[in-house]
């Protein structure tokens, strides 16, 4: 088996490390991908996502570059697949959109209701939305009928650099993600499932996938972990659920501590050794320390785990 | 006379020229800004306008940067007012939104699924909803295409109250949407004449709405091309447009500036007596020589203006 990949996210730093410095920092420390959250109204400042990795494209020269994720349903197919099109050939051929559709039926849809889309259609949206944008990147001129979208002989250029396209990942645990994941995705980014759920997730997307035909094999497993270094499994949580707490101004719901990327190195070693059972080649860290020493826990990471990958 | 401000229009050169070469040429030949087109389908390929200018601010650290113009209504005004407030923070308050509705016949909104028919009316509640998700204050909105209550968007664009809005265009739907919403009018293919007018009607639209006409800025996007005489590099400029449009379009020397680098001069005279202020150039030619008329321009042209 190939060695596992690591990438961090970039979500809401922007007042404690500006980009220019993120990037060059996880680049230099051995990262494999580097990845950007969005967040539109209601919530902590947050850069647009798309303009974030704009940047970071500007300041990186060979690591993946990503959205994890997009709010797929509050954007339009056409612009999403130019934007990401124009950032794959300024990156020359090094983004990945990961998309999803924007929180869990609980959270506030505040986001929906700034931009007018029912909240309920979502899935639907962004069921169309990566069929319009796989079309618009591979075949030309494209026509399309659908139930939000419809318009004939549109033809989109430059296209992409990565061929077929840039990787589409799926985000997300729902049923209709697996089943979009098998559909149209080339990787599958679930947020700390655990490992036994992950099995069972995956499971469920090679079922689809045989259903439609698609190859699952060729889908990347990655996963989206909170990640804390500390004293201990039980510390580290702590410092976790103290510090989402704060940022999201609600107790968050925070996984079995297995399923989070918590503790010393050997605690950590020993989580990434566990997932890599069930497949998963590529590990995203969500630091979920108060932000000013979210780069310095990732370069601890940098320094004393992942070398031991390698 | 003033210092004028000039600033080239960076499109469909982006096999040719990367970005950071352009900035750093562009900043070279003394130019004050870049302007980046929206150009999401095109007969001749070209890139995102917001990667491209979010790159641009990456690795400019004075001048302005611009759209002329993004086509409004094919966007979310909530997603649209999030990007311009990022552009604006990552270059540290050097952002010009320019803006238009688009024509209407246009492969942009049919790609988007928008009503031609809509698309002033949408660009207007947009440019609406997006100063108010730049207030300081929660917004409620209620309108033709939205509706919503208390929304607060963070970060701030980094200019207060927000990055000026420049329109682009010269129909009477843009006439007054730059007088409602305008801190600058910067339209395209106009003559000078038209211009003096079009001015005069934008400066009683804007007391209409109880706004002070003397800080609308006067710019315009202006095509060039220096050749061998007026006909010459008008008849060229035109070959070269239609080529690049599929369709046949003439670039009429009273609506540009074509041919001698006198003969460029004397244009943009004639319409700097409008009071124009800011030009957006951009060279009609083939791709592979858009650096040198851009270089020819810079010499020869913007010195005697600045």
């Amino acid at each position: 088996m190939p060695d596992p990949k690591f990438g961090v996210i970039y979500s809401r730093l922007h007042p404690v490390v500006p980009i220019p410095d993120f990037a060059t920092t996880i680049e230099d420390s051995g990262y494999d991908s580097l990845w950007v959250t969005e967040g539109l109204v209601n919530e902590m400042p947050a850069l647009d996502i798309i303009l974030a990795l704009g940047a970071f494209v500007q300041h990186t020269q060979r690591i993946t570059v990503g959205t994890c994720v997009v709010i797929a349903p509050l954007r339009n197919p056409a612009i999403l697949a130019k934007e990401t099109a124009t950032l794959d050939f300024l990156s020359k051929g090094r983004v990945v959109l990961g998309v999803g559709v924007g929180g869990s039926s609980n959270s506030r849809s505040d986001a929906f209701d700034v931009c007018g889309v029912d909240p309920r259609q979502r899935g639907a949206i962004t069921d169309e939305m990566l069929e319009i944008m796989t079309k618009l990147w591979t075949a030309r001129p494209v026509s399309h009928e659908g139930r939000f979208h419809s318009f004939e002989n549109i033809e989109m250029g430059p296209a992409p650099v990565q061929k077929p396209h840039p990787p589409l990942w799926a985000g997300g645990e729902a049923e209709g993600v697996l089943r979009r994941a098998a559909r149209w995705c080339q990787g599958f980014v679930p947020s700390n499932p655990g490992v036994e759920e992950y099995a069972r997730l995956w499971g469920r997307i090679e079922g689809y996938a045989d259903k439609y035909g698609t190859d699952a094999s060729r889908i990347t497993r990655a996963v989206h972990l909170y990640f804390a270094m500390g004293e201990s499994r039980e510390e580290a949580r702590e410092t976790v659920r103290a510090s989402l707490a704060k940022r999201y101004g609600y107790e968050p719901y925070l996984p079995d501590p297995r399923a989070i990327l918590i503790g010393t190195p050997d605690d950590c070693a020993q989580t990434i050794e566990d997932h890599m059972k069930v497949g998963i080649t590529h590990f995203v860290l969500n630091c979920a320390r108060p932000l000013p020493e979210v780069k310095g826990d990732y370069e601890r990471f940098a320094e004393t785990v992942l070398p031991r990958f390698r | 006379m003033a210092n004028i401000k000039f600033g080239p229009l960076y499109s469909r050169i982006h096999e040719l020229v990367g970005i950071k070469e352009f900035a750093d040429t562009t900043v070279q030949m003394g130019f004050d800004a870049i302007w980046v087109p929206d150009t999401l389908i095109t007969r001749e390929h070209a890139l995102d306008w917001t990667p491209v200018v979010g790159a641009f601010a990456e690795h400019t650290k004075d001048i302005i940067l611009g759209t002329c113009v993004v086509v409004v209504p094919l966007r979310y005004p909530a997603i649209l007012a999030k990007q311009v407030a990022t552009i604006d923070y990552l270059s540290g308050g050097r952002f010009v939104l320019g803006v238009g509705a688009g024509p209407r016949a246009n492969r942009n909104l049919e790609a988007t699924g928008v009503d031609p028919r809509e698309r002033g009316a949408r660009t207007d509640e947009a440019l609406e909803i997006m100063k108010g998700l730049w207030s300081d204050e929660p917004f409620t909105h209620k309108g033709r295409f939205y509706d919503f209550e208390d929304m607060y968007m963070e970060p701030k664009p980094v200019q207060r109250p927000g990055p000026p809005i420049w329109v682009g265009g010269h129909s009477e739907g843009a006439l007054k949407r730059t007088g409602r919403f305008g801190d600058g009018f910067m339209p395209t293919s106009i003559t000078a004449a038209t211009y003096a007018r079009a001015v005069v009607k934008i400066e009683r639209y804007a007391e209409e709405f109880g706004r002070d006409p003397s800080t609308i800025t006067r710019a315009m996007h202006l095509s060039f091309r220096v050749g061998e005489s007026e006909e010459e590099a008008s008849a060229q400029a035109s070959e070269d447009m239609t080529n690049r449009m599929g369709r046949r379009v003439e670039i009429l020397p009273h609506e540009s500036a074509v041919g001698t680098v006198d003969d460029c001069l004397r244009s943009i005279e004639r319409f700097l007596s409008c009071g124009i202020e800011h030009l957006v150039v951009n060279p009609i030619c083939k791709r592979p020589e858009f650096m040198g008329q851009m270089e020819l321009f810079a010499t020869q042209i913007m010195p005697r203006f600045q």
